[in-house]
Formats: structure tokens, sequence, C-alpha cells
């Protein structure tokens, strides 16, 4: 079992890890100034749509997704709705696992095969899995403590040591809402997959009543974390170059240096992306293999050792390069993929339920 | 069974995390120290890399000169882009080039006069090269990097001069980092460190893998020779060259690395003129970015004398005003200073001295910062201080009429209005020097 604070660290560092690095909110669309208005955006809509998903959770308390949406949809209508959320957070599993070594070998280790550097993050993230939401929100807490040191030291490093800064932010909205909420849209869809692991692991909650808090506070928490980062990144190195770069993180943290004290702090940024992305991609692959342990009867440790096995090839094969992975986190991708999730998943449970409470069942 | 499983995965991650495939031993690679480009011909360039020997640096310190007394080597080979240029360097260096501590990247003059966008963008998509690398415009890039000064390496010398120069408040460090962002954003342009140059001596140069000039290659304590100037093409006829002097320690005949440092000025990629000594002190005063140095003013006591004060920071502010359809520019310049020298007697304790001091210092700062000015919006014509990027943030609207015509039109006739509040804030560690 985990604590509501537990669940609060593993959606922020979820979500943290899963921003971070690509900063889609900067990177896709043109929002140029105004992406952290996008950040701000993309955290609201992502706490609208997880309330949603903590409130079918906190009404089935002993139960995932996995259990009560066959309760409300009949077993083979529920049976597709769960595994469709399933399906998503494995699927993001794997482009994370994928993206983590595309970014390490392009930047740092040019040589070194992919599946060197996937494998090993899977097979971790399946140790983890299989150990069981306990450990996984016990290595919350430290993983969550060491992320956020490094990224505020950072930020601080950056504003001390770092490069004038040339970008400034004032254009609020000069070009209209369009290229804001177009930016949002990748940011939402990361942030809603991270919180809808509720659906998930809201069973193994102690606290039902506090997950709610634990799950919109985690959104925010992290939102206030990235809209840090992405102010930072669009101030120093401009808005129009931060989105030409395929990590404008790094390439922030590799403009700073303190002369005989740290060389590069690109490094230790990617070093804490590294611990950051292996739990998140532990956390989805756990999530997944609950709902759908959970929706076949089926015990998720099992499941968990399954999906890693036919998860070993996609993470290691070169169909998929740095290209593919922007294609990923584009706008029509992350969109289309938000409603599917939204309205494929979210949505008809959450009516079933109304409905079903309507006629006073319970 | 869960313990085994565990070591093995234990094993699998270190298999991977190690990174073995890139593995690089210290002794088997070739640190690049500092990097050079120039004009080459038929449109090629010349890219000069200083090459460390860390044995050697190592044996230095210890005394003892167990192997190559040789600290650095300079390679030059010529090519169309700089990854060529480097692979052609690697083919006759017998460790692995590394540009992973690259600190230095120094732009010939004729090269920078042709735009050096391409060469940048190489930098920002090889990411071991570090975005923190100083950008410094020189006569010739080979040149600077020939001989050290009171460093071993000239990479270290030129690190070195990077951090204290802007003490003398004539200059400022650029990284690579911040010139691409100047370079991409609108309304303003970048500018990089400018160092004057010295000669160039003759180096091994390969062209396509051909010998085309072929003598030692620049090592440590070498007699310098004269410019080749076939190849480099590159020193203006009214280049101050500094002429060798005696090394106290050799006797040696010893070129020093630099003999002036300013601010080079770009529009776009493209090198449009310098702004040394107290011209680029006028721009740095400007954009409040004046981190020390001595100013001299005359004695508003009249005694004829200079008075020295140094600067302790200075810091601006730029607002763009439009009325009535005309947009100026509103300039605040702050500045913090302590008295140096004055003339014997002179207590800096009176209201009405100081008042007098600090007059005399606005006049002065007001002064540089307009001659600066003048010269930029008349001679260079390109927005350096970013008064375009304010008007872009405050009304994208304007900026968007104003931008096609904004450095050949309205940046050169644009008004400018200076505020300029110094404060004299101690009198140093004494208020005067007693007389009898």
């Amino acid at each position: 079992m985990i604590s509501s604070r537990q669940l609060f660290f593993t959606i922020a560092l979820a979500r943290i890890s899963a921003l971070l690095v690509l900063l889609p909110v900067v990177q896709s669309g043109d929002a140029r100034q105004d992406a952290w208005i996008a950040v701000i955006l993309a955290t609201a809509a992502s706490v609208v749509i997880v309330y949603l998903g903590t409130y079918l959770a906190s009404r089935y308390p002993e139960k995932s997704l996995g259990h009560f949406a066959s309760d409300l949809l009949g077993k083979p209508m529920g049976t597709i709705v769960t595994c469709l959320l399933a399906l998503s957070f494995y699927a993001l599993c794997l482009i994370r696992t994928r993206l983590m070594s595309l970014v390490l070998i392009s930047h740092f280790m040019r040589r070194t095969p992919g599946w060197a550097l996937a494998v090993p993050v899977l097979l971790t993230a399946m140790y983890g899995a299989m150990n069981g939401p306990d450990t996984v929100g016990r290595a919350s807490e430290f993983l969550f403590t060491i992320m956020i040191m490094i990224i505020v030291g950072a930020l601080i490093m950056s504003c001390i040591w770092g490069i004038d800064r040339v970008g400034g932010l004032r254009p609020v909205l000069s070009r209209g809402l369009r290229p804001v909420l177009a930016a949002s849209v990748p940011a939402t869809f990361l942030g809603l997959v991270s919180g809808l692991q509720v659906l998930a692991l809201g069973r193994f909650t102690v606290d039902k009543r506090r997950m709610t808090r634990a799950a919109a506070l985690a959104l925010i928490v992290s939102g206030l974390v990235l809209l840090a980062v992405t102010i930072d990144v669009l101030t120093t190195l401009g808005p129009t170059q931060a989105q030409m770069y395929v990590t404008p993180v790094l390439a922030l943290a590799s403009s700073i240096f303190i002369e005989g004290t740290l060389e590069r702090l690109d490094l230790v940024l990617m070093a804490s992306w590294l611990l950051g992305i292996t739990f998140d991609v532990t956390t989805l692959l756990m999530s997944s293999a609950i709902l759908i342990g959970n929706s076949f009867r089926l015990d998720y440790r099992k499941v968990a050792f399954v999906l890693t096995l036919l998860g070993i090839v996609p993470v290691s094969h070169r169909f998929t390069d740095i290209f593919t992975m922007r294609r990923l986190h584009s706008i029509p991708v992350t969109g289309i993929w938000s409603v599917v999730i939204v309205a494929g998943t979210l949505m008809p449970v959450l009516i079933a339920h109304l409905l079903r409470q309507r006629k006073g069942g319970s | 069974m869960r313990r085994v499983g565990l070591l093995v995965l234990v094993f699998l991650m270190a298999i991977g995390f190690s990174g073995c495939w890139d593995s690089a031993e210290i002794e088997e690679v070739a640190i690049v120290g500092s990097l050079a480009i120039d004009k080459g011909e038929e449109g090629m360039i010349v890219v000069s890399l200083e090459v460390i020997n860390p044995g050697a640096l190592a044996s230095g310190t210890s005394g003892a000169i167990a192997e190559s007394p040789i600290v650095s080597v300079m390679t030059r080979d010529e090519a169309y882009s700089i990854p060529a240029a480097i692979s052609s360097a690697q083919q006759r260096t017998p460790r692995r080039i590394c540009t992973g501590l690259v600190n230095t990247i120094v732009v010939g003059q004729a090269l920078a006069l042709e735009g050096i966008g391409e060469y940048i963008d190489c930098f920002v998509r090889n990411a071991t090269v570090r975005s923190s690398a100083v950008m410094t415009t020189c006569d010739t890039g080979a040149g600077l990097l020939q001989r050290p000064f009171m460093f071993p390496l000239p990479s270290r010398t030129l690190a070195g001069l990077y951090s204290t120069a802007p003490l003398s408040g004539m200059t400022k460090a650029v990284t690579v980092s911040e010139f691409l962002a100047k370079l991409s954003e609108p309304g303003i342009e970048p500018i990089s460190l400018h160092t004057v140059g010295r000669k160039t001596k003759d180096v091994e140069v390969k062209r396509h893998g051909e010998d085309i000039k072929h003598t030692d290659p620049a090592i440590v304590r070498e007699q310098p020779t004269d410019v080749y100037t076939n190849l480099d093409a590159e020193l203006p006829p009214g280049s101050p060259l500094l002429d060798p002097y005696k090394e106290s320690s050799s006797g040696e005949f010893v070129t020093a690395t630099t003999i002036n440092i300013g601010i080079a000025a770009y529009r776009g990629d493209k090198l449009v003129g310098f702004l040394d000594d107290y011209e680029a002190r006028g721009y740095l005063w400007t954009v409040g970015k004046v981190e020390g140095g001595a100013v001299e003013i005359d004695d508003p006591g009249g005694s004829g004398k200079k008075i020295a004060l140094s600067v302790i920071r200075s810091s601006s502010s730029i607002k763009p005003v439009l009325e009535q359809g005309a947009l100026r520019m509103e300039v605040e310049i702050h500045v913090d200073l302590e008295t140096r020298q004055l003339p014997m007697g002179t207590v800096v304790d009176s209201g009405s001295f100081l008042d007098a001091l600090e007059n005399a210092l606005n006049a002065l700062i007001l002064r540089e910062a307009r001659t600066t000015l003048n010269k930029v919006q008349k001679e260079l014509k390109t927005d350096i201080y970013g008064f375009g990027n304010r008007v872009y943030r405050t009304n994208p609207k304007l900026w968007a009429e104003l931008e096609p015509r904004w450095n050949e039109e309205v940046f050169p006739d644009l008004e400018v209005n200076f505020t300029v509040k110094s404060r004299i804030r101690a009198p140093g560690a004494a208020y005067g020097v007693s007389t009898r």
C-alpha cells in the first residue's frame, strides 16, 4: 500500500520526467514567449481530467479500473476501455525508454547501441513493477527529492552563472490564444497520462479521501517546476532557438559553466533525468500491468514480466529514431491520443457510473 | 531465485550504463582546448585545433619531464566544413580528437566578414561542444592559438583573459549560446569578444590529405615567423601587430597572445566592425554591463589633475517610448564607483565635492555612451543594443511594421535619450591623505 504522499511524489516525478527534457510546450506549436502560459493551461486541463479519474478511483476504493469498468460496462466493454488506457501506458513506457536511449546516443554516446541503454532501463522497470506499488512508492520519495534538488540547483546556477538573458517574455497572446492552446496539447496529454495512473494505483492508496488532493497537488507542483524551467529556457536561449533544440533543457544546462567547479551541468541534469525517466517507465509499466492483470484476473507481476519481454524489441530496434519521437509528441498525435483516452476510457466509465448512481446502484 | 534475478539485472545494467562502446581512456584522447576557423582558399576554411598533451602538462607540474615537453600542438586543416577539417586532422593524430573541452572558439576576421552562421550551426549541432565556450573574433584565428602567454596553454591563456578582461570595463565575454540567442531573436544583433592579432607563423596545412605548406608544427617556445599571407590573407593593412618581447625566464623572444581586446559587432552572422577601448565601454555603459575598470575625470576642485575612480557595478534600463507616432528610447544608466586616486590633500567627505564628482562622472559616461551610439548608429548600422527587441517585446504590432527597415532606416536615426545616475559609494580605505 502507498500513502497519499507517495502517490503525490509518484505522479509529480513521472510528470516532471516526462516533460523535462523534451519540453513540448516550447517545441510544439508556435507559442514562442507565451509558452509559459501553455504550461499553466496544460496543468489546469490535466487537473480537470485527472480529477474525474480520481473521482472514479475514490468511488471504488478497493478496485482498479480493470475491476470497476467491467462491473459498470460489462466484461467485454469493460475490458476494451481498460485495455485502451493500459496500452496507452504501455506504449508510452516503450516510447519513453526508446526516447531516453536516443537522447543519450545523439548527445553523448554515439557508438553505443540503443539496446544497451534501453534494455537495462526496461529491466529495471520490470524489477520495480514486480516489486509492486509499495517499493515504487518508497522509491518515489527519495527520487523526487533528488530530482527537485538538482532542478532547483540548476535553475539557481542558471540565474547566477548563466549567460545574459536576451529573450523577453512580454508578448502575451499577441498572436491570439490559438498558438498557446496548440502548444499546451502535448503537455496536457503527458500530464493526464501521469495523473490517470490513479486508476491503477488508487486501490493501493491507504487514504482514499486524500487521493484527489494528492493527484491535483502533484500536477500543480510539477506544473510550477515546469513553469520555472520553461521561463528560464525561453529567456536564456530565446524562444526561437529554444524551439530548435532536441532537448532545450540540456542546451540550457550546456550554456552554464562554473570555472573550476562544474564543467558540464548538462551531464548532472541528464543523470537526474535518467533516474526520473526510469521511475516514470516503471510506474507506466506497473500501471499497465495492474490494469491488464485486474481486467483479465491475472497476477500483475506476471503481466509485467510478459510486457517487458514483448517490449525489448521495440525499444531496441532502429525502426524508430529521434524524428519518430518528435512526431509521436506532436500536437496532432498527442491531441488525438488524449481524445481517445478521455472519450474511449474515462467518459464511458464515468457516464456508466453516473447512470448507475442515478438508478441508486452502488 | 529472486536474488539471482537481481544479480542478473545488476549485471545487465552494468553492461548498458557503463557505455563501453563510447569509452575512451584519458591517455587515448587528444583534448582540443581551443578551436579557430579562418578563411581558406576557394571557399574553404582553415580549422586550427589546439591539441593538448596532458602528460606534458602533468610532468611540468611535478618538475621532471618524463615525456615530450610539448604541451600543445596545433593542427591546421583546410576543408569546406569544420567536421571535414577535424576528420582531416584525425588522419594524422594518433589519439582520438575530443572536442568536449573546447572552451574557446576563435573566428578569423576575414571569415567573420563573410558570415559565420553555418559554422555556429556546426557547434550547436555537436552536443559534445559545450555552448559555454567563449567566442572571439581575431585578425587570424590560427594566430591567436599559436603561443601562450603566462599560461602553458593558449586555451588557458584565452580562458583566463575572457574571465579577467571584462574587469577592465572595456569588453565582454560572449559564449556561443549567447551569440546564437542574439542571432535568432528579433531586434538584437550579436557581439563577440574582439582580440587584435599578432604574428602568425607557418605550420603544417593539409588540404584533402595533401600537403600544401609544411613547416614545423606550432609548439610552445618557438621563434615566431612571418605571416603566411597567401593562406590567411586576413591581416588588414593597418592591423597592429605586437613585436616579440624577451621572456625573462628563458631569454627567448616570445609574442604575447593579444595586444588589445574589445568588442566585435555583427549584423546577423556577419562582422561589421569593432568597438575598442572607450568605444566598447560606451556600449557597455548603455547595456549596463561595465563590470569594473578605472574611470579618469578632471578634478572638479580645479587642481588640473586627474581623479581616478573604480567601477563597482553598473546597470541600465532601456524603455521604448512611442509619442505622437515618433519612437524614441529612454536609457537610464546607474553606475556605482569608489574613489581610487586623488590629488594629495583632497578629502572625500563633503557633499558638494561628491556632487561635483558625480556630475563630472555623469558627463563622462554620457559622452562615451553617446560617442559609441553615434558610431554604431551611423557607421555600423547594427542594433547591438537590442533596442528593436525592446520594441518587439513591448509593442509587437509596431515591431512588425518596423522590422523590415529597422537596421537600415529606423535604427540609424532612432532618438535615444540618456539619463546617467552615477553614485560614489565609498572613498576607498581612507578619506584622504593628510599633509603637513
